[in-house]
C-alpha cells in the first residue's frame, strides 16, 4: 500500500488529498472511509510519499 | 378466553401449505415465515442477494478496494493475496430459489497465512439505518438474527462477527459456522441479543456496525480466550478466537456467500421486495460507476490554461458522502473534443474541490487546447476505468 501526495494542478501546492497505490484520489473529507483509514495508516507511523514537482510556467 | 393448541393446521386433503406454530410460536403460513417482530421484514443488509456489481469490472476481476459486489468490501493485507468476483447461480444452487441469482466469490492464492494475513469481507452498517430498524440494541432482550447462505470448496469453520463502533474500546460479537461440508451450500443462522452497554446510537450516515465474515484472520488479531456467542470488547490483537485456516492455505480454494441479511428477531425473514428504481438509488449513495471502456461520454470540460482542462460533474442525487475516485492510469485514453478535432490526453485526477453532490477532474497530461476554449469529453480506450466510492464498508 503506498500513498502519494498530490498537488493542485492549478495553483501548483499541496492538495489535500493523496493517491492510493496510483489509482485511488482520496480527498481529505472526515466522512470519506479511505481518509479514514489513512489517517489510520499515518498514526501507525507511515509517511506518503511527496507530491511531484509541479511544472515549470508556461 | 379459549386456547387451541395445536403444531399444524392444514387442508383435509392435502399437507402442502397449512399455517405451521413452532415451540416459540412463531408462525409460518403456506411455507412464509411470519415477522416476529414489527419490522423483521426489513434487513439492514444491502445488496444481500450480490445481484448489484457497480464498479464497472466485470465478473471475475474485482480485487482489494474493488468491490466485486456492491457494499461488501473483500479486504486483505496485499493486493493479490486473495481475489474476489462474482459468481452466477443457477437452479442446481440451494439459495437460487430465495432469489439469489449471484454470489460473492473470494479466492484464496494459498499461501497468505501469516500473522500479519488477514482475508475478511465485510458490511458497514450506518447508525441511521439501525435507529430506523427497530433493535432495541442495548436491551438484551432484544434480538437480530443474522443469516447467510455459504459454500466452501474446503472444509472447515468460519468465524463471524458483528463489530459495534464505539467510544474506544468498539464491542464485538462472534460465532463460528458449523464445519462446512466441502461444496455444499449451508444456511447459517444465528441470533445475538442487543448489548447492554452500548451507547445511544446517532442518526448518521457513518457506519456503526460492521457485519464481517472472517475467512481468515492471522495470529496478530487473534486470541484464543475470546469466547464466542457474547459482545466483548474490541482489541487489535484480540478481534477474534482463531481462525481455521485451509482456506487461506489451499491454492484455488473459494468460499461463496449470499443470501445475507440481519433481521430483527429471532428467525430468518423473507425478502423484503425493493423495486429496482429504490434499490438502484440506494446502491449509487455509496457508489457511481462513470466510465468501463472506450467511448463513454462524460461530460463538458473547460480548458484553463493551454494544457489544462477542468470538468466539473454533478452528482444526482447526492452520494453518502465525498466519494473517492478510482481512475485507472492511462496515457492519450481520453479525447477532448474542441474546434473540430479531438485532444487525446491522459486520464484524469480527482481535484480535492470534491463534495458529495458534485466532482471535478483534472486533465493536465498530454493535454493541448487553447485557454477558454470547451469541449466535451469521451474516453477513448477499453482500459479506461473511473468510479466514485462513498461506501462505508
Amino acid at each position: 500500500m503506498t500513498y502519494k501526495l498530490l498537488n493542485d494542478p492549478l495553483t501548483g501546492e499541496p492538495a489535500n488529498m493523496v493517491v492510493l497505490d496510483g489509482e485511488f484520489y482520496v480527498p481529505f473529507a472526515e466522512d470519506n472511509t479511505y481518509y479514514q483509514r489513512y489517517l489510520e495508516w499515518l498514526a501507525e507511523g507511515n509517511e506518503p510519499l511527496p507530491a511531484d514537482e509541479p511544472p515549470a510556467a508556461e | 378466553m379459549s386456547t387451541i393448541k395445536v403444531n399444524r393446521i392444514e387442508n383435509t386433503s392435502t399437507t402442502d401449505g397449512g399455517v405451521s406454530i413452532d415451540v416459540n410460536g412463531h408462525v409460518t403460513i403456506d411455507g412464509q415465515q411470519m415477522p416476529t417482530e414489527g419490522n423483521s421484514n426489513l434487513n439492514l443488509i444491502h445488496n444481500p442477494h450480490m445481484g448489484w456489481s457497480s464498479r464497472g469490472f466485470a465478473n471475475g476481476t474485482g480485487r482489494k478496494g474493488v468491490f466485486a459486489c456492491d457494499r461488501w468490501n473483500g479486504t486483505w493485507l496485499n493486493q493479490d493475496d486473495f481475489t474476489q468476483s462474482r459468481l452466477t447461480l443457477d437452479a442446481s444452487d440451494d439459495p437460487f430459489d430465495e432469489g439469489n441469482r449471484h454470489a460473492l466469490r473470494i479466492t484464496s492464492t494459498g499461501n497468505h497465512t501469516a500473522a500479519g494475513d488477514y482475508c475478511w469481507v465485510q458490511q458497514g452498517i450506518s447508525g441511521g439505518d439501525v435507529l430506523n430498524f427497530g433493535w432495541r440494541y442495548s436491551n438484551s432482550n432484544s434480538y437480530i438474527t443474522v443469516s447467510f447462505w455459504i459454500r466452501s470448496s474446503v472444509s472447515q469453520k468460519y468465524i463471524v462477527t458483528i463489530q459495534a463502533v464505539e467510544p474506544a474500546p468498539d464491542r464485538m460479537y462472534s460465532f463460528v459456522t458449523d464445519t462446512l461440508v466441502a461444496g455444499e451450500w449451508t444456511l447459517v443462522t444465528k441470533t445475538i441479543p442487543g448489548d447492554p452497554t452500548s451507547t445511544q446510537l446517532l442518526r448518521t450516515t457513518a457506519a456503526r456496525y460492521y457485519l464481517r465474515f472472517n475467512l481468515f484472520s492471522g495470529s496478530d488479531f487473534t486470541d484464543p480466550s475470546v469466547s464466542f456467542n457474547t459482545w466483548y470488547d474490541y482489541a487489535t490483537d484480540a478481534r477474534t478466537p482463531d481462525v481455521d485456516n485451509t482456506f487461506a492455505s489451499t491454492a484455488n480454494a473459494t468460499v461463496d456467500i449470499t443470501g445475507v441479511m440481519i433481521n430483527l428477531g429471532s428467525l430468518r425473514g423473507a425478502y423484503k421486495m425493493m423495486p429496482y428504481a429504490e434499490e438502484q438509488q440506494l446502491m449509487a449513495l455509496f457508489c457511481r460507476n462513470i466510465a468501463e471502456g472506450e467511448h463513454y461520454a462524460l461530460g463538458m470540460a473547460a480548458y484553463y490554461t493551454n494544457t489544462a482542462a477542468y470538468m466539473t460533474m454533478p452528482l444526482s442525487p447526492r452520494m453518502r458522502g465525498t466519494p473517492t475516485a478510482f481512475i485507472a492510469a492511462g496515457t492519450n485514453t481520453y479525447d477532448i473534443f474542441r474546434s473540430s478535432g479531438a485532444d487525446s490526453c491522459d486520464s484524469p485526477a480527482l481535484t480535492n474541490n470534491a463534495r458529495p453532490w458534485c466532482v471535478e477532474f483534472s486533465f493536465t497530461g498530454n493535454v493541448s487546447g487553447t485557454a477558454g476554449q470547451a469541449g466535451f469529453v469521451r474516453t477513448d480506450n477499453t482500459s479506461c476505468r473511473i468510479f466514485l466510492d462513498a461506501d462505508i464498508s
